[in-house]
């Protein structure tokens, strides 16, 4: 049937439309301008000038052949560097070069359909990196965009506030589908194994010096979010474990190596041991931000037989840390149980104890020597700890996060000489102190406490809350946790980094943040009403899984069934279009009534309020004269009025002419409206 | 084996041609006015509204595949708006009005339109028509009210054709769908044949009558000098319109008539025998032209095709009738 003369055909797109397209082209490309590298946007950037230079001036046109060498060249590129980008980000390139291009060749509505929907893919694989309720608003405006430029190929009108009205319209009549769809549609595992993004690390690094952290503590990007269950633990606390770091090379604190070897045994020997959990369980769930690492955050002690995630992957370790198989690498959770009371005592074998203990020989020899002494002088590890914290406290030492350099033996320097340094420089120096003294000591980075939201009762951790501190080996309790940065800086333990020395610290970067200004009592507000959104955002849509969809469906239909969740699915949709066919027969039944005969109606109902009923068979012009003889007050205005309704009613005029009448009857229409309201 | 499978295929497409025009003529049966509704309007996804599905498929996969909540929500979404556009590609042609007179006139080899008049309650866009086979006319965008569209049809010979229904299709919103209708107004269309100018130095007419040569000098004449004519006269209903003296109008002073000298000479005959030999086709061609210069010249002509015969009038309706003898003429039976 489709025959003949139905085979599309196509009319160039107004160079309107071309312009809008090439600002959502613009848009869309920005928003993946970190995944791409910089030769790529160079080409983009290009690509784009050279387009608005066609506009400028349409003679001159690309030739089919230079496109074809660019294209050429740019797949070749990709391909030289694909084994760097891996193969996502390789995917990426080609799709962004391939979507640039393509606006340089529409001679076929192919073309522009091409374009459109390579347009949405990209949008589609903006989401694969970033999920945020602000992002994915963006996301979906675009949608909208793209959605126009291509109504506007059928809907041809110089006014593109019109198009994006519509299109938006019927984007807003598909949500009720989408959005049930979105709760009952079966949700499937991955069929395949897919690339996932290699992006930058962001957040803790894997290893430590002393002032590594100072730089983490200038961003004020989002680690992850926390929601309780059980009540709020004190904000001193929120001792978010991440990585343990053990082994120290006189500079550098890293993670020793040995520990994956024992870790199956370890963690098979802990979990005999259930024992070992006493006292009240913390219940949470905790919302990663993606940093692509494998980092988990936790509090200690974990209960490792309670451990749910639908996304990730969780392992155990025997430092009490847990870690995800797979970088993280979108926005994902999982549920814990902690036991803050309980001891971390699972036994130190021999070769722990060693890597615990070790310090390199000539490092820091003034620490040393303190150790020694120490060691001498208390028996009890508390003692010793004790010793060393009150010797922070005593003496002059401030908390800064722009601790001056220090070359030669770092820590030796630091603890005798400037004095000034940030929780890595409190906690190295206290760690290999107690190293010297004989006592096994570690390093333990993460974050510490957290920003509290009372609208959606929910904890917010930010880079800026990242924090190192020790914990020592104590004979009969086992790892005991020592934060000397409170002896130096007590308000960081107790409620966090302090307004001005957050703003010393954020002074660089993060212009555009919220947390900027924080001092000011509505931004910060709203600072935290859009972080309410953007966690109820993460909880109810991102965090949605199929475990959640089976408790919504038993929730509210009973058993689960298939044909229940085809049902829901079916009756929504038959539902809507009966609601679409009803509007549509309301809509197109009701005529368009011109504005003046409203008024003059509005008129006649004020009128008729005050005892004077218009017959419907008088004309306009004899009722004016009855009017007059009830009103005489109103005797001009009403028979001007009348007048000037029934040339309107009556009579073809201009649209200038139309205009004006108008506009004069609605001055007449407000004169008569304030003298019939004091008659 | 081509030639094998080419005429199965044909029959094949006839016959379900053949079967469809059936089921369409009870669907929708002729009439000159057509409300479109639920009841003739068909919709079917384009060939773009597959590659979107499919497309929409491939978000999906890509949504699970990485376990993205929001490139589901986006895959969703994207389907629901697939329903919505249906919706919304129906809405566009249904409560049109399309109502048609069933007859129309015009030359060979020309663009014959065929007025349809469309009433539609509100805003619709892009509406397009077209007969089989035929040019179509795009409309971008209704009014709110009645309007006229010139659907046209170009046929090669003469004759009276049936350009059979009319084809009205959308493809508002995205594309993704078209909507269409096929009505049928039973149109009528009678072509007349294409007016070539007769060469007047290869004009070697047979016969020798007196009406030959008048026939030669009128239509030198006219060419030489259409301007000189005799008087204005105020302009009677059925006078050609091509003799309205326009400039006059233009200035205010009614409609007035260019009256030739020449217009109250003796009445003609135009012969299909008299006719240069040529074959029939290209004779009635030439009769064709001659008809038309003869009623722009305003005189009165006589046209005899041997079999039919029709006496010398002038005026509009002799004009079309005349045409239309052209256009049905049969040929010489006795020859």
């Amino acid at each position: 049937m489709i025959n003949g003369a139905a085979l599309p055909f196509f009319r160039k797109i107004s160079i309107q439309n071309a312009w809008t397209l090439l600002l959502c082209q613009f848009l869309s490309l920005l928003l993946l301008v970190n995944e791409l590298t910089g030769w790529m946007l160079a080409i983009i950037g290009l690509c784009l000038c050279w387009k608005i230079f066609i506009f400028v001036k349409p003679a001159h046109k690309p030739q089919r052949i230079i496109l074809l060498l660019i294209a050429c060249s740019g797949c070749f590129a990709i391909a030289i560097t694909g084994k760097q980008l891996g193969v996502l980000l390789s995917m990426l390139h080609l799709l962004c070069f391939a979507y640039m291009l393509k606006s340089f060749e529409m001679n076929s509505r192919k073309d522009f359909y091409q374009i459109i929907l390579l347009g949405i893919f990209i949008l589609a694989s903006v989401l694969i990196f970033y999920q945020t309720l602000l992002i994915s608003l963006f996301v979906f405006s675009l949608l909208i965009l793209n959605l126009s430029i291509l109504l506007a190929y059928f809907h041809r009108t110089k006014n593109i506030r019109k198009t994006l009205m519509r299109s938006t319209k019927m984007v807003l009549q598909s949500i009720p589908l989408a959005i049930v769809l979105f709760i009952f549609f079966p949700r499937l595992s991955p069929f395949w194994e897919v690339p996932s993004s290699k992006s930058a690390q962001t957040g803790l690094s894997e290893s430590v010096t002393p002032g590594g952290i100072a730089k983490l503590a200038r961003s004020s990007a989002l680690a992850f979010r926390v929601k309780f269950f059980t009540d709020l633990p004190q904000y001193n606390q929120l001792y978010w474990r991440a990585m343990v770091m053990d082994d120290f090379d006189g500079r550098t604190w890293k993670q020793s190596k040995i520990k994956h070897y024992n870790k199956q045994k370890k963690s098979s020997s802990i979990k005999g041991d259930i024992k070992s959990l006493v006292g009240d369980k913390t219940h949470y769930q905790v919302m990663l931000e993606p940093s692509y690492q494998h980092w988990l955050f936790s509090l200690a002690v974990v209960d490792e037989q309670q451990l749910v995630s639908t996304q990730l992957n969780i392992l155990p370790l025997s430092n009490y840390t847990i870690k995800s198989t797979k970088p993280i690498s979108q926005t994902s959770s999982y549920e814990i149980f902690s036991y803050p009371d309980s001891l971390l005592n699972s036994p130190l074998n021999y070769n722990e104890m060693r890597i615990n203990l070790h310090i390199p020989l000539d490092n820091n020899p003034k620490l040393q020597a303190e150790g020694s002494r120490l060691q001498r002088k208390y028996s009890d590890e508390i003692e010793r700890a004790q010793a060393i914290l009150d010797m922070i406290r005593e003496d002059d030492f401030h908390y800064t996060l722009t601790p001056p350099l220090l070359p030669g033996h770092e820590l030796d320097q630091f603890f005798y000489d400037s004095k000034k340094g940030f929780c890595v420089h409190y906690a190295s120096a206290f760690t290999f102190m107690m190293r010297a003294s004989g006592t096994p000591a570690r390093l333990v980075t993460g974050y510490l406490g957290g920003e509290y939201n009372k609208q959606s009762g929910h904890l917010s951790i930010y880079q800026y809350d990242a924090h190192a501190w020790s914990e020592i080996w104590v004979n009969d309790k086992g790892w005991v946790r020592v934060d000397p940065t409170a002896a130096v800086h007590p308000e960081r333990v107790e409620s966090g980094l302090s307004n001005t020395m957050q703003q010393e610290s954020l002074f660089n970067n993060d212009l555009l943040s919220l947390h900027r200004y924080k001092h000011l009592a509505w931004i910060n507000s709203l600072r935290l009403q859009l972080d309410a959104l953007d966690y109820q955002w993460t909880r109810l849509v991102l965090g949605y899984s199929s475990k959640k969809q089976y408790d919504l469906v038993t929730n509210w239909f009973g058993h689960f069934n298939r044909w229940k969740v085809g049902g829901i699915i079916g009756g929504t949709l038959v539902f809507i279009i009966i609601l679409m066919w009803l509007v549509n027969i309301k809509k197109s039944q009701k005529q368009p009534v011109d504005k003046w005969l409203i008024q003059y109606q509005q008129v006649l109902a004020i009128l008729k309020k005050k005892g004077l009923e218009k017959p419907l068979t008088m004309p306009a012009r004899q009722f004016s004269l009855v009017v007059s003889k009830q009103f005489p007050l109103l005797n001009r205005t009403f028979s001007d009025y009348t007048e000037c309704f029934e040339t309107l009613m009556y009579q073809s005029l201009s649209l200038t002419e139309k205009e004006q009448r108008l506009s004069e009857m609605a001055q007449y229409h407000k004169q008569i409206k304030k003298e019939l309201s004091k008659v | 084996m081509t030639t094998f499978i080419m005429p199965i295929k044909s029959m094949i497409s006839r016959f379900i041609k053949r079967r469809l025009n059936r089921w369409l003529k009870r669907r929708i049966p002729p009439a000159s006015k057509h409300k479109l509704s639920n009841r003739n309007i068909f919709i079917m996804p384009t060939r773009f509204g597959y590659v979107y599905l499919i497309f929409v498929v491939l978000l999906f996969l890509l949504a699970t595949n990485y376990q993205n909540n929001v490139i589901m929500l986006l895959s969703y979404l994207m389907a629901s708006l697939f329903i919505t556009t249906m919706m919304h590609s129906f809405y566009n042609l249904s409560g049109l009005v399309l109502s048609a007179n069933n007859k129309a006139a015009g030359y060979a080899k020309q663009n014959i339109s065929f007025p349809i008049n469309l009433t539609a309650p509100n805003k619709r866009v892009d509406l397009s028509f077209c007969f089989d086979d035929q040019k179509t006319t795009h409309l971008p965008k209704s009014i709110k009210k009645e309007q006229i569209i010139y659907v046209s049809c170009h046929y090669e010979n003469r004759g009276v054709y049936k350009p059979g229904r009319l084809k009205v299709w959308s493809e508002y919103s995205f594309g993704l769908f078209i909507t269409w209708t096929r009505i049928d107004f039973d149109h009528q269309c009678t072509v007349y044949p294409e007016a070539i100018t007769l060469n007047n130095n290869q004009n070697s007419l047979t016969g020798t009558s007196k009406n030959n040569v008048n026939l030669k000098t009128t239509v030198l004449e006219f060419k030489a000098g259409t301007d000189e004519f005799y008087e204005l006269k105020s302009h009677i209903l059925g006078e050609p319109l091509t003799r309205i003296a326009w400039k006059q109008f233009a200035r205010g002073q009614g409609l007035l008539t260019k009256h030739y000298q020449k217009n109250e000479g003796s009445i003609r005959w135009l012969k299909l025998a008299e006719m240069p030999n040529h074959g029939l086709e290209k004779q009635l061609q030439y009769l064709c032209f001659l008809v038309n210069e003869y009623n722009y010249a305003g005189l009165i002509f006589g046209l005899d095709l041997g079999i039919k015969k029709i006496y010398p009038a002038q005026g509009e309706n002799h004009f079309k009738q005349c045409l239309t003898a052209l256009a049905i003429f049969k040929g010489l039976k006795h020859d």
